[in-house]
């Protein structure tokens, strides 16, 4: 489907999509904060993969929008850094595989992306904590990787097509 | 209609899933036993030894004997007990008791406040006093 905003190779806003951006981040903090009661089952993947192949490049700005609401209302923590780079390395990913159109290949992107969150991580553990800690850090919250994994597959194989037909089509009326 | 490459895709997630599963399976630990061995001997009424060797975290020997079998739950108020490895000492028909010895002494304290210390030998013998009143 073509759009107005081919945005490829273009990082400039207009003021619409500054309002539109600002809003599709606060309103994945909010979806994330509505279903914080289910471990691990969070509809950031969902909108982050939508963002990417809806609006390319420009995923970025309501990727951030969204990290920074995360940071300013939770506080500054280690899992900031984590924020800083996996949302954007699944965003790359949305990004690469665009052109596919098959629901289940993208609830195997976000099904896997949920599975490696824990390890994606774990790079900065490394860092911070050492490897042994990182590498027991991440085998002891496995069983919350395979739950995210589970959940990223089902969320993404039922409302990835329907959510990106509709963004597309109301991305491309602003 | 999914591609050949989006179906090695999903077995490429579902191996992944199961090794991870595998992973953290096999890094759990395991059922540990407790950290000290001690030894308690019943000796019942007819001379009969029995020996427990076991493995404990408790601290207090009572949790032992309640947790290995040797005396029943509910049996032990206050201290003191009757039954022990199936052999009931009744001192009101029998003026029979449970000695109870830590090592070869006769325990000073009873079974509920004996520490458990590792490599301790415990003792309960079957006894019956030939001596009452004044």
């Amino acid at each position: 489907m073509k759009h107005r905003h081919t945005g490829e190779n273009n990082w400039k806003l207009s003021v619409r999509e500054i309002a539109l951006f600002g809003v599709l981040g606060g309103l994945t903090f909010a979806a994330k904060l509505v279903m914080s009661g289910l471990p691990n089952i969070e509809p950031v993947s969902l909108m982050v993969m939508l963002f990417a192949v809806t609006f390319g490049k420009k995923c970025v700005y309501p990727t951030s929008v969204y990290v920074a609401m995360e940071i300013l209302v939770f506080g500054i923590n280690i899992w900031n850094v984590y924020y800083l780079y996996v949302w954007l390395i699944l965003a790359l990913a949305a990004y690469l595989m665009r052109k596919n159109q098959e629901p289940l290949a993208w609830a195997i992107l976000s099904g896997m992306f949920g599975l490696v969150f824990g390890a994606l991580c774990g790079i900065t553990d490394i860092f911070i904590m050492g490897f042994g800690v990182a590498v027991a850090k991440w085998v002891s919250g496995i069983m919350f990787d395979v739950v995210h994994c589970v959940a990223n597959f089902v969320i993404a194989l039922l409302l990835f097509k329907p959510l990106r037909d509709l963004m597309q089509k109301l991305y491309n009326r602003i | 209609m999914n591609s050949k490459k989006t179906w090695i895709a999903l077995g490429a997630l579902v191996v992944v899933l199961a090794v991870m599963v595998a992973v953290f399976v096999l890094q759990q630990p395991q059922a540990q036993q407790g950290s000290k061995e001690i030894t308690i001997t019943v000796v019942h009424a007819d001379g009969t030894e029995k020996v427990f060797t076991c493995r404990t975290d408790a601290e207090y020997l009572d949790e032992v004997l309640l947790a290995e079998g040797i005396i029943p739950e509910g049996n032990i108020v206050d201290g003191m007990f009757s039954i022990v490895d199936g052999e009931t000492a009744s001192w009101e028909a029998d003026m029979a008791y449970w000695a109870f010895f830590v090592g070869e002494e006769y325990a000073v304290k009873g079974i509920c406040d004996t520490y458990v210390e590792d490599g301790a030998s415990y003792k309960l013998v079957y006894e019956t006093s030939t001596y009452w009143g004044e």
